[in-house]
């Protein structure tokens, strides 16, 4: 069995906010012998799940949420570049599940803040609710 | 105590005193007038006749409300981008909205510029609009009394784009404080325009902080206090600097005074009590009404309940004046106007 560590230094990398940090640790887990759903799941998913908590307490704000957004890019990324186009529907799937997640711990944001967003560019998460 | 005018109620809240009674001042933008009138926006910004019409149409008819901002010129919300360079488009319903200029960072940062009023952007065509309105007015019986900019962090988040601003917060702070410095400055410009276009006659000018709903205590005091700082100390003599944040604050609400601001229009996710409590011997507050809660939608009994809840919250020891956050929502029925005067009259007479 690989080292159950190199998850956790996984979602490490995802609470800490680090987007190259998050990338060397999939990295590290897939060469270790991790599979891709174990390193989402167990990695990823969970190091966004604790920001989320952070982000409900209001212990965090937006640009946290976004930075983890990034690591979360990065990660899969690796995972993408690793597993090849067989493994695409896979990282397709889970990245619409962490998205889907995202949104649902953002408030309906006012219309003086959406005005603002219209003008960005994309974040996954936050089109849903602008 | 002697019945005071809407304009006397007003400033003495506005001064942080008790009036006879707690002004109620809708917060009637360009969305409501143009539902009100059947106008789309690009009427509505670019006509004097149109504004001038509807604001003396709806303000003589309703002399007992001191209406806030009261007389101004509308001009949508990208003024400040588009003198700073940002390309400006304009959707068929709703205000016009402003392209980030700064797309990539470092190469981009050689087109930061500070927007002059005079000659940059749409700010020209609002200065004629402001000139108008303070000439026509007088005729009247009017005068303009409230200026309204977008604060360095909103101008920034438009010149930028907000998602990439808040993460440029980590990637690339020293790139978000050179634009902040030219949004500032730019903000500066347009206050001392704005008042000098209308004449001398206004009593306060708003700035927006509703970027700083979406960011931190810490990332507050780095990229937003200084420039706000910086901003408040500048604005015209005898002018009341005020902050307008329609969402949540709570994280800094108890700093906005220490930047100079004297007002706050604050949303409807603060607590009123809470607001009183951090702010409220330091700064005049108003709101908090939900624009599209039931100010739009409930009945003027609902309306008023929803009234006497924030009047007893946050009006005791005067420094109040009832209104709603945002704006007043597009499609709000006059009734339920009527019904935050008589809600000031039931619930609102000083003493408390």
């Amino acid at each position: 069995m690989a080292n159950r560590t190199l998850l956790e230094d996984v979602a490490r990398a995802v609470y800490n906010l680090a987007p190259n940090e998050t990338a060397a640790t999939v990295r590290a887990a897939l060469e270790a012998g991790w599979g891709p759903v174990d390193i989402i799941d167990q990695g990823i998913a969970a190091g966004m799940e604790r920001v989320g908590e952070e982000y409900q307490r209001q212990n965090i704000f937006l640009p946290e949420l976004l930075m983890a957004e990034q690591c979360i890019r990065r990660g899969l990324e690796e995972i993408e570049g690793f597993v090849g186009e067989e493994g695409a529907p896979l990282v397709a799937g889970a990245r619409q599940r962490l998205a889907e997640r995202a949104a649902s711990w953002l408030p309906a944001l006012s219309s003086c803040v959406t005005r603002l967003l219209h003008s960005s560019d994309s974040f996954l998460t936050l089109k849903r609710v602008s | 105590m002697a019945e005071m005018s809407p304009r006397e109620r007003f400033l003495a809240a506005l001064h942080l005193r008790e009036p006879d009674r707690v002004p109620a001042c809708p917060w009637l933008t360009s969305d409501w007038f143009m539902g009100q009138y059947g106008l789309d926006s690009a009427t509505w910004y670019s006509s004097l006749e149109a504004q001038l019409r509807a604001q003396v149409e709806i303000y003589s008819r309703f002399p007992d409300m001191q209406f806030f901002p009261g007389f101004r010129a509308s001009y949508g919300s990208t003024v400040e981008a588009s003198a700073m360079g940002c390309e400006i488009v304009y959707p068929p319903e709703g205000a016009p909205q402003a392209r980030p200029v700064i797309r990539e960072i470092p190469r981009d940062l050689e087109k930061l510029r500070v927007g002059n009023p005079e000659t940059d952007g749409r700010m020209p065509e609002a200065l004629a609009l402001y000139r108008a309105l303070a000439d026509r007015l007088s005729d009247y019986g009017y005068e303009i009394t409230a200026g309204f900019l977008h604060g360095p962090m909103d101008v920034a988040s438009e010149v930028r784009g907000m998602t990439d601003l808040l993460l440029d917060l980590y990637r690339a702070p020293d790139a978000v404080h050179q634009i902040l410095d030219a949004a500032t400055e730019t903000c500066i410009a347009w206050a001392q325009a704005q008042y000098k276009a209308s004449g001398g006659t206004m009593l306060h000018i708003l700035v927006s902080d509703d970027v700083s709903s979406q960011i931190g205590r810490k990332h507050w005091r780095e990229f937003v206090e200084p420039y706000m700082k910086r901003l408040f100390s500048s604005m015209p003599e005898g002018v009341v600097g005020g902050i307008h944040n329609c969402t949540r604050s709570q994280q800094v609400i108890d700093l906005y005074p220490t930047v100079g601001a004297r007002l706050l229009q604050f949303g409807p996710d603060v607590d009123p009590a809470f607001a009183k409590e951090k702010v409220g011997s330091q700064m005049c507050l108003l709101g908090n009404l939900a624009p599209s809660g039931v100010l739009k939608e409930g009945t003027p009994e609902q309306v008023e309940e929803a009234c006497r809840e924030v009047i007893q919250k946050a009006a005791p020891g005067g420094g109040f004046i009832l209104s709603s956050s945002g704006s007043v929502a597009r499609f709000t029925p006059l009734e339920n106007l009527e019904a935050m005067v008589r809600a000031c009259e039931k619930y609102g007479t000083y003493p408390l």
